[in-house]
């Protein structure tokens, strides 16, 4: 029995535009492909730089999910984290404009009648809404936590990170799917050609009932050409690049961040720069931070150090950056012990993984995790001072981590205990 | 008896295909189940769908119709394109960066940072806004004096 076709977007002349078609979902794919790529493997990179193997470092954890990740993430370029996280972030914003181009390149498939010709029609459009709602999910996610907003009521690390698992494989079956598509189009049509045509020379693409193709039945006159459409969503990604990628990128940057979460202004003085996790939220008083601290140490000897007995340590200062997995970095130059030097106190020297306790009482975060080469790095310290002064308590006084490309809050702050194992 | 293809619609190939991708899609909503919340977070796909296919779909493309049949929006010398980049630039930064803009969560940035946002988000929207605009009608002005001298010049 034939289903009559309903009115409106069901109906092919509803959908006048001429710039749809097969070429232009190509092309559109094949630019939006690589900003996923990157953003995929940047993410997966970005759990990997957690050590996600040691003991308590995974938001996910290690073991029962699908972990491979059977290499120590390295402390070398010092930068690597800061990079990474900045192309996530970057990548994942200014791919925005191209996602929604690409959406509405095929949105007429939507309206498909009738909505199911066989079983492998109707399997192929579930796969679709996976990757439709998978796509908007997985970015969303991200550019909602950017800005620390949490609307939704699940966990965001493990939906944004399973969530990817879901968009990517639905990905995956799609860009196989359509290959041949892409390539009948590019053959036909040229991969850049139709850009050469001003709006004078703009021709819709080919309607083909057979084929179930996107381009139009019943074309509206073109009142923009192709390469205006995609010089249009390049003007939006630029837009959305200028006004964030300062907070990663830094330098004069920094300043056109006006809608960067950690972008903008941030005063003056040594510890000026931006706090991930301020004492107050953490539950740090000035007390517990006082003269009466001692630094805990733990090998196969032990150790208590006050804070002066650090400082009369010989002291190290390396320049190096706090890279938040939300985007932001900021390098400033740290000075304080090496954790080889404290290592040897309590005879660890060997050790093959350190675990930093802080004084926040509670919360994620409280404690990292160190690989060997993360403790062998001669630039990982214990500081007690940035910039010349003393670490402010926003800023973990009386003592941080700083580990060379390690995640930003892998940097324990408030550092109340270390204990170094084999 | 009927081949594969006449039974499924497609090769087998594209069924061995989709159910890698459903294998995928089930470990991982198991994953999450682990976690708690995976009811929400298919609720949210679906939120997400709707939102985009039948909410901001819809709104563009009928502000975008009502446009072109504005007088002279898409007749030579056609101003449509003068207003769709801007709006464009402007209205991908409200969907990416409402959360600022609205301040939706200075609650959770207070609770991290300690501090309050410092940035005028809405103010810097606006101005953004205004500026984009402002360029585009700069160029449209342009635009029109040279289809005018042009036009002229046929006249003459």
């Amino acid at each position: 029995m034939e289903l009559a076709r309903p009115p409106g977007p069901f109906r092919a002349e509803f959908w006048r535009s001429p710039l749809r078609g097969p070429w232009l979902a190509s092309f559109l794919g094949s630019l939006l492909l690589p900003m996923i790529v990157i953003c995929a493997v940047t993410g997966f990179l970005s759990h990997a730089a957690y050590n996600p193997g040691l003991d308590g470092n995974a938001t996910q954890r290690a073991g029962d999910g699908f972990d491979l990740y059977f290499f120590d993430w390295p402390t070398s370029p010092a930068w690597i984290y800061a990079v990474n996280q900045g192309l996530h972030v970057i990548t994942g914003i200014v791919a925005i404009p191209l996602l929604f181009a690409k959406l509405w390149s095929a949105i007429p498939k939507l309206f498909e009648w009738p909505p199911v010709r066989s079983p492998a029609h109707a399997l192929e459009r579930l796969s679709l809404a996976l990757l439709v709602g998978g796509s908007l999910f997985v970015f969303f996610t991200g550019i909602l936590n950017v800005q620390l907003w949490y609307p939704f009521g699940f966990g965001f690390l493990p939906a944004h990170y399973y969530g990817a698992f879901i968009f990517l494989a639905a990905l995956t079956l799609h860009v196989a799917i359509k290959l041949p598509v892409v390539r009948r189009s590019f053959g036909e049509r040229g991969v850049v050609r139709p850009l050469r045509d001003d709006l004078e020379h703009t021709r819709p693409e080919a309607y083909d009932h057979e084929a179930d193709s996107t381009a139009p039945e019943a074309p509206a006159a073109p009142t923009l050409s192709r390469r205006g459409l995609i010089a249009t969503i390049g003007a939006g990604s630029l837009g959305l690049f200028i006004v964030s990628a300062g907070q990663a990128i830094g330098g004069p940057l920094r300043r056109l961040a006006v809608l960067a979460p950690r972008g903008g202004d941030i005063g003056g003085g040594p510890n000026a720069f931006p706090v991930n996790k301020s004492a107050a939220t953490a539950k740090v008083t000035p007390a517990l931070a006082g003269a009466n601290w001692q630094l805990q140490l733990e090998g196969p000897s032990r150790a208590s150090l006050f804070r002066f007995q650090l400082a009369d340590m010989e002291q190290h200062t390396e320049d190096l950056p706090i890279a938040c997995v939300e985007g932001w970095s900021t390098t400033q130059t740290w000075t304080g012990v090496r954790l080889r030097d404290l290592a040897k106190i309590v005879g660890a020297e060997n050790a093959t993984e350190l675990v930093v306790e802080s004084l926040q009482p509670t919360g994620a975060f409280r404690k990292a995790a160190f690989a060997r080469n993360q403790l062998d790095d001669e630039r990982s310290l214990l500081a007690l001072r940035v910039n010349g002064e003393d670490l402010s308590l926003d800023h973990g006084f009386p003592a941080r981590i700083i580990i060379p490309g390690a995640p930003g809050v892998h940097n324990t702050k408030w550092v109340s205990s270390m204990k170094w194992t084999s | 008896m009927r081949s594969f293809r006449g039974l499924y619609g497609a090769g087998p190939l594209h069924a061995l295909g989709l159910i890698a991708c459903f294998a995928v899609t089930g470990y991982a909503v198991i994953r999450i189940f682990d976690f708690g919340g995976a009811t929400t977070v298919l609720v949210w796909f679906a939120c997400a769908i709707i939102a985009h296919d039948a909410i901001l779909f819809p709104l563009y493309s009928a502000a975008d119709r009502v446009a072109e049949r504005l007088p002279g929006a898409t007749s030579a010398p056609r101003w449509i394109n003068f207003v769709r980049v801007p709006a464009i630039v402007s209205g991908v930064m409200l969907i990416v960066f409402f959360p600022l803009i609205f301040e939706k969560g200075p609650a959770s940035y207070k609770a991290a940072t300690g501090e309050t946002l410092t940035n005028q988000y809405l103010e810097a929207w606006l101005a953004i806004t205004g500026g984009v605009f402002l360029v585009a009608a700069v160029l449209l002005g342009a635009h029109l004096a040279r289809a005018r001298r042009a036009g002229g010049t046929l006249a003459s």
